[in-house]
């Protein structure tokens, strides 16, 4: 394995080496063919792609879906993707932030853009829907500094394009990015920002780690590594941005003009309403020679944006819940960024305490990781929460709705929710559901003292130890 | 590989059609309030040529009356006149 990889050309090679990419030298169609292609990816969860020819765009390269899977996720951190979470949530916790190296240039300053050369038509950005228009930027990663105390936040931001040198950046009041601009819009100062287009893996997974305020994402990059990322200072502001990105944007975020913002493919499959969002001028563009565009499809899961998100508050959610409830043996947010979330619990442990499942749904509502979460599925720990048909296995043989399912109305829910029907700006509100899929305890527990009809876990053990993809058995087992 | 500079030269067709959707969005943007109080809310309206060319009850219907093929165009639904101003 080779970790750590610090460009996205470097990803894509490793990629490559793992038989995890596809080179796509069809010509392809950015309205409908790229977004289309992500959407199968996905589905399938296929390798990443990287489209080396992009009709009316000569020179350009398109690639996505390179954190799309759980594996892939885990290569970019350098561990196993066997007990992932408990495994970097361990190297986290015992490693410290560390500062990034500021470098005088790097291979994002190969090109220089500004003034009125700068023309954002020409760089290829896909429409991922079909009404979507003009397109949105969609793996653009956004930094600001704090005004006050030199804190930098980077988060992955969804911009659509509004002209040559104009995109909206859509930003939510419980974002710290928000907390950030709500300073510059006091002081009556436009916000420098800095936009970067691809760069390495373990950058943008950095950025989604929920670092609290006033922690530099960039320096969990160092905590994921152990040395410092490279950066360079932009162009035009103190803000700094990795030395070996594709894409640089560095603009000004108006702090009074709002434009009209959407509609954007949401991840709940549908489109965004129209909002009112901050204008982003763009002052000046650095980039790589031949940069490649980074593109992240969104929309209904499973997509490349919603599995990192998804994960990375896993990650969070999991350490939390873990503390409150130390009896929970794994966590999965199977869709929609905990619209469904399976907790499995130990059986032992659920006899030991009765009301188990109860306790766990009521503890993660009031755990900060978990604002979204709406379906919670609770299995026991034979079932693995990341697979849908174990979990809705489970659904089907350990579960009666009559005696086994609570609903509770008006609880804190995901406002971009389309079944609410408030569509409002604060947290949004929903039926919290509680699903307890688990074998019943005695005396209600007749129709499980059968047992499990299965092979012998030991010879199942030693088949699985030799399992592959294409064959039945590891090369050189006997 | 010739070295292309990514960021100049000649557009492209595909190029100019961006430019002419951001046109069009411009005139959206600009002209967002008439629109609210000319078309019912949750109607759907096509924009081309910085001017509203088709409406109708649904998507399909509006690029159906454009021929099938959005090109510049743009379809929207017609918000209500509250939009939500997050930030």
């Amino acid at each position: 394995m080779k970790f750590p990889t610090k460009s996205l050309e470097e990803w894509i090679e490793f990629l490559d080496s793992q038989g995890a990419l596809i080179r796509n030298d069809r010509e392809v169609e950015l309205r409908n063919e790229v977004s289309s292609i992500a959407k199968k990816t996905n589905q399938t969860q296929g390798p990443a792609v990287l489209h080396n020819y992009i009709h009316g765009y000569p020179g350009w390269r398109v690639f996505h879906d390179g954190l799309s899977s759980r594996e892939r996720i885990a290569w970019a951190f350098g561990r196993p993707k066997e007990n992932f979470l408990p495994n970097i949530i361990a190297h986290l916790q015992k490693s410290k932030p560390i500062k990034p190296t500021v470098l005088r240039t790097g291979p994002c300053k190969e090109v220089k853009i500004t003034g009125d050369d700068i023309d954002l038509t020409y760089m290829p950005i896909p429409f991922t829907g079909e009404l979507e228009g003009p397109p949105f930027i969609t793996a653009g990663i956004s930094n600001i500094k704090d005004p006050d105390t030199g804190w930098q936040n980077t988060g992955i931001r969804r911009f659509q394009l509004k002209g040559k040198r104009k995109i909206n950046n859509l930003i939510l009041p419980f974002q710290h990015e928000a907390m950030i601009f709500g300073k510059y819009i006091q002081k009556k100062q436009p916000a420098p920002l800095a936009i970067v287009l691809g760069a390495d893996p373990i950058y943008y997974l950095a950025s989604q780690i929920p670092a609290p305020a006033q922690v530099d994402e960039m320096d969990m990059w160092g905590a994921v590594v152990g040395e410092p990322l490279e950066v360079v200072r932009c162009e035009t502001s103190e803000i700094l941005v990795p030395a070996r990105a594709e894409i640089i944007l560095e603009g000004e975020m108006d702090p009074v003009a709002r434009e009209f913002e959407g509609s954007f493919p949401e991840f709940s499959g549908y489109y965004s309403v129209f909002r009112y969002a901050p204008v982003v001028h763009i002052k000046t563009i650095t980039m790589r020679k031949r940069a490649i565009y980074y593109y992240m499809y969104n929309g209904a899961p499973v997509s490349e944006g919603l599995t990192i998100g998804s994960m990375m508050n896993e990650m969070e959610l999991y350490r939390q819940l873990k503390e409150a409830v130390p009896e929970v043996v794994d966590v999965a947010l199977l869709s929609n960024w905990g619209g469904m979330t399976v907790v499995s619990i130990g059986k032992a442990a659920k006899k030991k305490s009765p009301g188990l499942g109860k306790r766990i749904a009521f503890a993660i509502k009031t755990l900060k990781a978990s604002p979204f979460v709406k379906h919670i599925v609770i299995v026991d720990d034979d079932i693995d929460v990341r697979d849908p048909y174990q979990v809705l296995w489970s659904f089907c043989t350990r579960f009666q709705a009559a005696k086994d399912i609570t609903v509770i109305p008006g609880s804190p829910g995901n406002f971009l929710d389309p079944s609410e029907f408030w569509l409002g700006l604060g947290p949004g509100f929903t039926s919290y559901t509680i699903f307890e899929c688990t074998e019943k305890l005695p005396p209600y527990d007749i129709g499980y003292r059968r047992g499990l009809a299965r092979p012998a876990a030991d010879v199942w053990e030693r088949i699985m130890g030799e399992w592959t993809v294409n064959g039945f058995r590891k090369e050189g087992a006997k | 590989m010739k070295d292309i500079e990514l960021m100049k030269g000649p557009k492209s067709e595909p190029q100019k059609l961006m430019e002419r959707i951001l046109a069009n969005r411009e005139w959206l943007d600009q002209n967002i309030k008439e629109l609210i109080a000319q078309y019912k809310v949750g109607e759907w309206i096509a924009i081309s040529g910085q001017k509203v060319v088709a409406q109708g009850e649904s998507a399909e219907e509006v690029k159906k009356a454009l021929g099938g093929v959005l090109g510049e165009a743009l379809i929207i639904c017609v918000p209500d006149k509250d939009i939500p101003l997050p930030f």
